[in-house]
């Protein structure tokens, strides 16, 4: 695709503004800055500007790289204005202008495309944050790789043996779902994916994970390597295709980017045919568990106070809002409790975290500020990235609160006959 | 220069020059686009000063922004201005439940604001549609209103203090956490004045309570122009509702493909009339506006059946312009303003402009208002389309004007409608508006090019050099120590315009309308010139669909009340059936009736004056629209401004239906009863009370009134009117509140005497007593009412109403020492502390020191405006008192 087809995509995508600035108010990161430019409004003006010519990409870097994609602004905006495909269309823009950097070539094309890389990445992920923590205990280093620092505080204290070795060793006989693991849960939350498959199989289903199933693609296509987010997902396709079961994972993401694979190609090819087969066959986790929700009663000992935040992937991008809301509400024990802007994105939003750690670290003030308030024990959510971003907003402040998964509040409920 | 200058000394953070994120700041919700020299996010106060400083050292022009969703093109910039972004200073520095206030930064969004304060079960009125982004500061600046102004009153009724930078960096702080300051008024000059005069850094602002039931009704009409006339028939039915919306089946179909609120698609036009008010008080009015609907062809009826149903509703309401937007994203929303029975006619003019223009048109009204918002779908890219959409939208002006409107009820000014303020405006007046701006802002730093258009800055004089005719005249009153110059009648309105012109009696004339509050009058200096205006003008015009009346100001309070009783209206802005002097001395004392606590003060419902200035001119201001925001808000500024400024010749007023039923409730406070916990449960309370006095009296016979006021303590009297069920309701759940804190309510008989009881009649000057007056607010009641019954013997009457000024009368049969004055400079200083104000009226002339209104902050706007309208020296005024020494 050249550039011209992006500035031609980008003007369709952002014809239907009309400049109201009511994006504004669904906006995480104008909400903390509220600088013009950090919201969709901005966002487009600008870009507009740059498809007229008027200014260049290189120039419009931090309105490109701020943006959470976390559509907070589309509720608000009466146009429908999508910010995540102007803000990747305006990505791969500047990738195309060569503006592409070594680690994202490492991670797009390499790491994130290879199982068996994504096997051995699990194993040595826990000694490499072992080291690097002793290696950012010293000052100096902390100081010079601020965006590594970033990224290992945003871990648990402790990491446990990742979980693909573990979850391929099983055998299963006739197996009725792929578990899709995502690389965050399979790194990072080992037990949120034992939980996970364990609760499948209470409520009788066989789930399988595929040796061949890679990265969902969704890193490489929010940095704007569509052409990598293709490849991701013609593998993943291929992997889960060998059987005609649906497929289920813990990871609000990689749920709907795998929906949305579709996207990745133009109207009437076959690749777009393809993945509109397989993404029919992607069941959300929440919706499904909430069928048998009876099950998740539990007893009625008071447990606490349990508080929900929405993964963006999850409530806009998939529309699921209140199937969670009601299994928690129904858990037995727990008292729910709303939190404001409880649909808000956390600022973890996959690497921008990394990247942008002030921004996110503000909008993660503003979270955790909100979801306090609430004097909940618990918060529940269905994203390991989320997880990762509360967990360790709710560390640095010391908080009691503590973040689970969802499908570990569920697990300990669950009743089986 | 400026900018580099500024950029070393606050940083290049703060002050960014990147092509890119100048051109991030060169447009707001209008379709016109510039580009700034520079955009400054100041971090505080300070920073915002040391841009205004720099810009009048270097000549530079700054452009103030909230979150840039104005209509009008106020923040768009015309050419090298700094854009100075206020977003963050957005802190919420208090909320302070005992007196109803809140205090936040001009960037903190409305929303954000509704959202704190609703946790704890209050409001703050004004909510624009762009309420979830659009920001205080803004809102204050464009004098915002929203759907639910027509019951509640546009942000200018719900200010109570700014902290304002002038364009020079000064800071001033006008008002408080009381009302009527004696002083102008400044916030009505700041409302809306669109950043021309001053950068706001500071609100604070009223907080009433959550309504504890709300009703929606959904009407669909077979036409627009019925839904216009049901409009007129529920107003008229002295329903007030909460909100009352129209929308055409254009804008409908158009949010229903866009949210799918749920309104219905097969009519022409809907209506959402909302009420809300106490539990269980809304049937009534509810079936009501159903028969009026009926009665009026509504084919379409359904009432919201919960919160959600609502809110979808409303959502739909809110983002209505936008989802026209998705027919064609290019629109122009229009603002034009009717007298309210025009609304059927001017929703078929549009349509037939539109029409005979050949562009799309959607009608959208604050219908209660008389508020049209057409929105014209337009291509920029079609010159052809764009030169349409233009003469489109002219001729709905022009339309509007010519049924009586203005060309903006709430969108303001701007860029957009520069020209366009010459219809409604003439020279003169132009010209004062613009000698205002130059008066505050020399150099033109503040938001050049828009809000007020350039006008020859001076102002023309009378021609005639006619000799005025005149009748020497009587005062009404004699005060004692004062000595008055000569004091004449002007024959006529052209004598009347020579004295103004300088042809009449020596200056500085003193300008009274029959003289009866002339006692009370702040800068009383001796030996000055009195004119009475009363013999001039007193016809009285009652509109009574448009629920205003145009009234001369020489008409006596009493005859006006009479006029509007028979007709079955009321005017808040009236004290009650027996108050004395005419309108023009209402006005220009601005002192409030009883009622003030839940309908404002006389200012609040001024709509339209028109005014001899000095010099000569006459001219006019505001019209007969309850909402506008063309120019300055002179007809409420000159409200207070005791004749210092311009003779007030009429006055258009807003009216209500009579209410159908008055009632009142008397509590005496137990000692002991902690007053903090009574204004706690009261204020925030759904059915609190529309009139609200404390009195602490000394039990004696007052000498003046003849009244006798029982055992002494204080005790709190509470005035209930409007429809029959509400006022049941409320004053029933009042009785309740207080038995809880097992205080005894008694009740007392209804009626406006009941009014005539909370406003106490004053004593007369010479009768022996002192007057002092004094507004406290609720938190320091208590104190004040402490320090008053332990410190003051003889006999005193102390009234403190919420919402006004009160009273202190004090008379001790001894005479009059030397420490006793000392004793008032002690409540004096008392008062201050609780952050009200206190002044003299009347005592021993020789204590005149303490009569006069001590001059502090705004001593300089004082002087500043007074040179605008050209009164300094020709009218007296603020500091004139200090300047003639008498003695
Ligand atoms: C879809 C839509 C619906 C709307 N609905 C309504 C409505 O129902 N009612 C209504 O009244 N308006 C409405 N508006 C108009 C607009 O939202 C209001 O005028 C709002 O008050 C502007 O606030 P803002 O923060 O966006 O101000 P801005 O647009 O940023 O500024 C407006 C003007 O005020 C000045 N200004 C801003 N802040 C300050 C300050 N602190 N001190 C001094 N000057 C300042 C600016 O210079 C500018 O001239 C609507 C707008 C849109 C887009
Ligand atoms: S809400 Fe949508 S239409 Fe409005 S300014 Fe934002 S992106 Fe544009
Ligand atoms: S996607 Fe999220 S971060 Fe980006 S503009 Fe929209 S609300 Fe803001």
């Amino acid at each position: 695709m050249g550039r011209e087809t992006v500035k031609a995509d980008l003007s369709r995508e952002v014809f239907g503004c009309n400049r109201c600035g009511f994006c504004m108010a669904g906006c995480p990161v104008y909400r903390v800055t509220g600088r013009e430019w950090d919201a969709a409004r901005g966002r487009v003006a600008l870009l507009r500007l740059w498809v007229d010519g008027h200014l260049s990409l290189d120039e419009l870097h931090e309105t490109i790289s701020t943006c959470l994609l976390c559509l907070g602004c589309l509720p608000h905006c009466p146009a429908g204005v999508r910010l995540d495909r102007v803000i990747t269309l305006a990505r791969q823009g500047r990738l195309e202008a060569g503006r592409r950097s070594w680690w994202q070539q490492v991670m797009f094309r390499g790491l994130l495309t290879s199982p068996h890389l994504l096997r051995w990445a699990g194993r040595v992920a826990p000694l490499m944050t072992g080291a690097g923590r002793r290696l950012l205990s010293i000052g100096a280093a902390r100081r010079l790789l601020s965006g590594l620092a970033r990224g290992i505080q945003l871990l648990p204290p402790r990491l446990g043996p990742a979980a693909r070795s573990a979850l391929l060793k099983r055998r299963t006989s006739s197996p009725q779902f792929y578990y899709f693991l995502g690389c965050a849960s399979d790194l990072v939350f080992p037990g949120v994916v034992r939980a996970t498959v364990r609760l499948l199989e209470q409520l009788g289903f066989q789930v399988v994970l595929s040796p061949r199933q890679v990265c969902c693609g969704l890193p490489a296509w929010a940095f704007g390597d569509q052409e990598a987010a293709r490849r991701q997902a013609l593998a993943n396709m291929r992997a889960l295709s060998e059987l005609d079961i649906p497929v289920l994972s813990d990871c609000s993401s990689c749920t709907s980017t795998l929906r949305h694979y579709p996207d990745l190609w133009p109207q009437g090819t076959p690749e777009r045919a393809r993945a509109e087969a397989f993404a029919s066959r992607v069941l959300e986790l929440v919706s499904f568990l909430h069928q048998f929700r009876d099950r998740f009663r539990g007893s009625g000992s008071r447990k606490g106070a349990v508080t929900y935040h929405d993964p963006c992937h999850l409530s806009r991008y998939l529309q699921v809002r209140e199937e969670p809301r009601a299994l928690l509400r129904q858990l037995g024990g727990w008292e729910f409790r709303e939190a404001a802007e409880a649909d808000a994105c956390c600022g973890g939003a996959g690497s921008y975290a990394v990247t942008q750690p002030d921004l996110s670290d503000r909008i993660l003030e503003r979270k955790i500020d909100a979801l306090l308030r609430t004097g909940a024990d618990v918060v529940a959510t269905v994203c390991p990235a989320c997880l990762m971003q509360l967990g360790y907003g709710l560390r640095r402040r010391g908080a009691r609160m503590r973040a689970v998964h969802l499908v570990e509040l569920l697990t300990r409920a669950a009743t089986f006959p | 220069m400026m900018v580099n200058a500024l950029q070393r000394m606050l940083g290049r953070e703060v002050v960014r020059t990147d092509s890119w994120v100048r051109q991030a700041y060169g447009y707001d919700a209008t379709g016109e686009t510039g580009l700034p020299a520079a955009v400054v996010f100041p971090r505080n106060r300070g920073d915002v000063q040391k841009v205004l400083e720099a810009a009048n050292r270097w000549g530079g022009a700054v452009i103030p922004r909230g979150a840039g969703t104005n209509l009008s093109g106020g923040a768009v910039p015309l050419g090298d201005e700094l854009v100075l972004v206020l977003t963050s200073l957005n802190r919420l520095e208090e909320v302070d439940e005992i007196n109803a206030t809140f205090a936040a930064g001009p960037g903190l969004v409305n929303l954000e604001l509704q959202g704190y304060l609703q946790e704890l079960g209050w409001q703050f009125a004004p909510d624009p549609a762009s309420q979830k982004v659009s920001t205080l500061g803004g809102n204050v600046a464009e004098n915002a209103g929203g759907p639910h102004c027509l019951k509640y009153g546009v942000t200018t009724n719900h200010i109570l203090g700014l902290e304002v930078l002038l364009p020079d960096g000064a800071a001033v702080q006008v008002g408080g956490k009381v009302a009527g300051w004696p002083t102008y008024d400044w916030l009505a000059l700041f409302a809306g004045s669109e950043g021309t005069l001053g950068v706001v850094t500071r609100i604070l602002g009223k907080l009433i309570p959550l309504p504890e039931e709300i009703l929606t009704i959904l009407v669909g009409f077979p036409t627009l122009e019925q839904a216009g006339k049901a409009v007129s028939a529920i107003i008229a039915a002295g329903v007030l509702p909460a909100a009352l919306e129209l929308m055409d089946r254009r804008t409908v179909q158009a949010i229903e493909e866009a949210l799918a609120a749920g309104y219905p698609r097969d009519v022409e036009s809907v209506l959402i009339v909302e009420l809300d008010g106490p539990a269980g008080s809304l049937g009534k009015q509810g079936q009501r506006v159903e028969e009026l609907a009926r009665q009026h062809g509504a084919t379409f009826l359904r009432v919201a059946a919960d919160q959600r149903e609502r809110e979808a509703l409303w959502s739909g309401r809110r983002n209505a312009f936008a989802c026209l937007a998705r027919i064609s994203p290019h629109y122009s929303v229009q603002d034009a303003t009717v007298p309210r029975q025009h609304l059927p006619v001017m929703l078929r003019r549009v349509v037939e402009i539109a029409a005979s223009e050949g562009v799309t048109v959607a009608n959208i009204a604050h219908a209660g208002d008389g508020n049209l918002h057409p929105v014209i779908l337009y291509d920029p890219r079609d010159p052809e389309s764009v030169r349409r959409m233009r003469r489109a939208n002219d001729r709905i002006l022009g339309e509007c004007v010519r049924l009586g409107g203005t060309i903006t009820g709430e969108h303001g000014v701007g860029t957009e409608k520069l020209a366009a303020l010459s219809l409604v405006a003439g020279i003169q007046e132009r010209a004062l508006l613009h000698r205002i701006r130059r008066a505050l802002d020399p150099r033109g730093v503040l938001n050049p090019g828009r809000g007020i258009p350039e006008c020859d800055s001076a102002l023309p004089s009378h021609p005639s050099r006619l000799t005025p005719r005149y009748s020497p005249a009587e005062l009404p009153v004699e005060i004692p120590g004062w000595q008055p110059g000569r004091c004449v009648r002007p024959a006529d309105m052209d004598s009347l315009k020579a004295v103004m012109a300088g042809q009449g009696p020596p200056p500085p004339l003193l300008v009274a309308g029959r003289g009866s509050r002339l006692a009370e009058h702040p800068w009383l200096a001796q030996g000055t010139s009195v004119v009475l205006v009363d013999g001039l003008d007193s016809s009285v015009k009652i509109d009574g669909e448009n629920l205003t009346v145009t009234a001369g100001t020489g008409v006596s309070c009493q005859q006006l009340w009479a006029r509007l009783e028979e007709r079955g209206m009321w005017c808040p802005a009236l004290p009650g059936p027996s108050a004395p002097g005419t309108l023009g001395g209402l006005l220009g004392s601005g002192l409030a009736g009883p009622w003030a606590f839940r309908f404002g003060r006389p200012r609040d419902w001024v709509v339209g004056t028109r005014a001899v200035l000095p010099g000569g001119v006459e001219v006019r201001f505001g019209g007969r629209c309850v909402k506008n925001v063309a120019g300055y808000d002179l007809p409420r500024f000159l409200v207070g401004s005791w004749g210092s400024l311009a003779v007030l010749l009429t006055a258009t007023l807003r009216l209500l239906p009579k209410p159908q039923a008055h009632a009142g409730l008397l509590v005496h406070l137990p000692s002991g009863t902690r007053m903090q916990e009574v204004w706690r449960g009261l204020l925030r309370h759904p059915c609190r009370p529309d009139a609200v006095l404390l009195l602490e009296g000394n039990g004696g016979k007052c000498a003046c009134s003849g009244d006798s006021w029982g055992p002494g303590g204080p005790r709190i009297v509470m005035g209930f009117l409007g429809l029959e069920e509400d006022v049941a309701a409320r004053c029933q759940r009042m009785e309740q509140l207080f038995h809880r804190m097992k205080v005894r309510v008694q009740r007392l008989d209804g009626g406006w005497e009941l009014g005539a009881m909370v406003s106490l009649p004053d004593p007369v000057p010479g009768s022996g007593c002192l007057l002092c007056r004094l507004a406290v607010p609720p938190g320091g009641m208590e104190a004040v009412t402490r320090w008053v019954s332990e410190r003051l013997s003889g006999c005193y009457r102390l009234s403190l109403p919420l919402g006004a000024a009160g009273s202190l009368c004090w008379r001790e049969e001894a005479g009059w020492r030397k420490d006793q004055l000392a004793l008032l400079r002690e409540l004096a200083d008392l008062v201050r502390r609780c952050e009200g104000w206190f002044r003299m009226v009347w005592g021993p002339w020789e204590w005149r020191d303490f009569l006069r209104v001590p001059r502090r902050g705004p001593a300089r706007l004082e002087d500043a405006v007074r040179r605008a309208f050209g009164a300094a020296g020709l009218l007296v005024g603020p500091g004139d008192g200090e300047r003639n020494g008498e003695g």
